[in-house]
């Protein structure tokens, strides 16, 4: 009963409140001051429409906008998705590549060429006497289709490159002991050393070079027939050249 | 007692408040207050200032979705630039793995398939890098990335032994060509040689027909245009070698030679002019041939011959000198006259080769004649008889005939010297 009495108080005070404005703004168009006052809240209220309109604009705009960023995001993603794939599937047998203390080689890491000059490992023992020891390279799936099928017969592309794995072994092996000093040589050592000194030729002098004994002496492969038909396909390949003479046959690497 | 106190009281307040309120607002009607002005002015006032207020807000709205939109502008550039720069590096490694044989992900489903299948490759690479002790475990899952590689090297040798299957069969297939092509050849070659057969079949019916013209020859003889039949004598030497085997035999022979000699002389009775004269030395020339042989042949024969040859001779002689006696009388007639006078000469002349002949005839036949039969001579003085009444009445002709035989042997034997 008491809040239906406040309820009507209140409706007939704003009744009367509206008629007092009504009764109030009859008297408008006889006071020019007014007049002028209604006319600046007519342009106020146009420009806030435009205004509006132009919000409006923007908003469409900015819609574009998220759509554009919703497609970037896509490609982005796939983009992830290619890195995680190639993350993933990495080939087992790629060139070394050699991160030296020097700051120079860094900025060429960069744009990824220097990646495929394939630079050789530096060994890190001898400081003093630091020389390059030639490897042999990989050998590209484009050479490996390349080769001739009655070349390969059955041998696969990861074998192939197995074996360079291992005879670049034998090569560093060889040539880290002929570039020992010969005063901190062990006997074993020193005995390598006059058997490599031995088997140099004028035809192998100044490169880098192994022989069947060095592949027993330094790996675990078999030097047998299919050791021989690999050698065939390096030799087909470029990355191997025999030098025969004195019974021996010398594989230098190219 | 205390709520319905209080409910009164509002109410009468309420109507206290509205009977001032419509007293108030009658005399507001009557225009009689001046408040009413101000609070006009003073609403207006604050409708404006709430209209700037919302013109106020909606340009820091508008003003802040501009800033935002121009950094997500400038952040959608710098993103763009940063991917192509991304998958720029992305290709480059892509390329490089290929290299070594990394084999790039068609599909989002074979790249997830290559990632739970590639997994422990993966743990294998890394433990490769991480501890070179254990390479040789590797090298044991190494084997099936080998037996990935070595399908499709083993489909290749399957294709390669089919493709030399397929050389194989080409080259069988190429010789039969050739062979199909021989055999062609062979067919051509087999045409000209039938062609050349039908040539050799045509060559022996041309021989026909030539036999054929060569039989019609002599039968136009037979018929007997005997100037037409000797001009082909003289062209073609069987004619001539049929006349012979015809004289040789002697009825017929001597049949044939007492025909011819008829006409012939009764042309060269009647044939006065020089074309005429031409004829007649063809003719003689015939005669002179056709005669000889059967006196060789018969040695019967011969004996007339020699009795007639007396007889022409005498008979001769008186008729050659009428022909003397008109041409001294007309001196127009001296040509034709002088002609007939060597013809007349020519003929004193060749009784006298006759005679020679006649006489070798002699000795040659002179034993069969002691050695003959009686009888056979009376046969033959029998036919000498029938012959001689004959002779009586063709006496010049054969006379005549004897004569240019003469003269055709003399010239033959002149010619053949020189």
């Amino acid at each position: 009963m008491a809040s239906d009495l406040e309820q009507l108080c209140s409706y007939v005070n704003e009744k009367i409140e509206n008629i007092k404005k009504i009764l109030s703004l009859r008297k408008l168009g006889q006071d020019p001051t007014l007049k002028t006052t209604l006319s600046k809240i007519g342009d106020e209220i146009i420009t806030v429409n435009e205004l509006l309109n132009q919000f409006e604009l923007e908003i469409q705009y900015q819609e574009q906008t998220n759509s554009s960023l919703k497609e970037l995001c896509k490609s982005l993603e796939e983009e992830f998705k290619d890195v995680e794939h190639l993350k993933e599937h990495i080939p087992s047998h790629l060139p070394q590549v050699t991160v030296t203390q020097s700051s120079t080689h860094k900025p060429d890491l960069d744009p990824k060429e220097s990646v495929k000059a394939e630079e050789p490992v530096l060994p890190k023992k001898p400081p003093k006497e630091q020389r390059v020891i030639k490897e042999m390279h990989f050998i590209t799936t484009d050479e490996f289709s390349g080769v001739p099928a009655y070349m390969k017969s059955r041998l696969t592309y990861c074998q192939i490159n197995d074996v360079i794995k291992e005879i670049n072994k034998a090569v560093v092996s060889k040539y880290k002991i002929i570039h020992q000093p010969k005063a901190s040589m062990s006997s074993v050592k020193r005995n390598l050393y006059q058997r490599f000194i031995n088997e140099e030729t004028k035809d192998t002098k100044g490169r880098h070079f192994i022989v069947e004994a060095d592949i027993k002496e330094f790996t675990t492969l078999k030097v047998d027939k299919k050791f021989h038909v690999i050698m065939n396909i390096l030799r087909h390949c470029q990355r191997l050249s025999e030098v025969r003479g004195g019974g021996l046959t010398r594989y230098v690497i190219t | 007692m205390n709520p319905i106190q209080s409910f009164h009281c509002k109410l009468r307040s309420l109507a206290t408040v509205l009977d001032g309120e419509t007293a108030r607002l009658l005399r507001a009607l009557d225009g009689e207050d001046s408040d009413f002005e101000d609070s006009s002015a003073r609403i207006l006032c604050d409708l404006y200032s709430e209209v700037q207020t919302l013109k106020d807000d909606v340009n820091a709205h508008l003003d802040k979705a501009r800033l935002e939109s121009r950094e997500s502008t400038h952040f959608i550039k710098a993103a763009k630039v940063l991917m192509k720069k991304n998958s720029a590096d992305i290709i480059k490694l892509r390329e490089f793995f290929q290299k070594y044989g990394y084999q790039a992900r068609d599909k989002e489903d074979s790249a997830c398939e290559h990632r739970v299948s590639n997994s422990s490759p993966g743990l294998a690479v890394c433990k490769d890098t991480q501890e070179p002790g254990v390479k040789q475990e590797l090298s044991e899952p190494r084997v099936p990335r080998g037996s990935a590689p070595e399908e499709p090297l083993r489909s290749p040798q399957l294709s390669d032994f089919g493709l030399q299957r397929y050389m194989v069969s080409q080259g069988p297939a190429n010789p039969r060509q050739e062979t199909v092509s021989l055999k062609e050849d062979r067919a051509s070659e087999t045409t000209p040689a039938k062609d050349p057969s039908v040539q050799v079949l045509k060559t022996p019916r041309c021989a026909l027909k030539m036999d054929d013209f060569e039989c019609v020859t002599p039968k136009l003889e037979h018929f007997g245009i005997s100037e037409y039949t000797m001009c082909l004598n003289e062209d073609y030497t069987m004619g001539l070698k049929n006349m012979k085997s015809i004289k040789s035999s002697p009825l017929s022979g001597v049949g044939g030679e007492a025909v011819e000699t008829g006409p012939v002389t009764s042309d060269n009775s009647f044939a006065i002019p020089g074309p005429m004269i031409q004829q007649l030395e063809k003719n003689d020339v015939e005669y002179i041939n056709s005669p000889l042989p059967p006196k060789f042949c018969t040695p019967g024969l011969k004996i007339p011959s020699s009795m007639d040859s007396t007889d022409l001779v005498s008979i001769d002689y008186p008729l050659s000198k009428p022909n003397s006696s008109p041409t001294d009388l007309e001196d127009k007639d001296c040509a034709p006259l002088i002609l007939n006078s060597d013809e007349c000469y020519q003929s004193f002349a060749d009784p006298h080769s006759p005679t020679i002949t006649s006489y070798e005839n002699f000795t040659t036949p002179s034993p069969p004649k002691v050695t003959a039969i009686p009888e056979d001579i009376l046969q033959m003085l029998k036919y000498n008889s029938n012959l001689a009444s004959p002779i009586d009445v063709k006496a010049m002709p054969l006379r005549r005939g004897f004569t240019s035989k003469g003269q055709s042997t003399r010239g033959a034997a002149n010619k053949e010297n020189w």
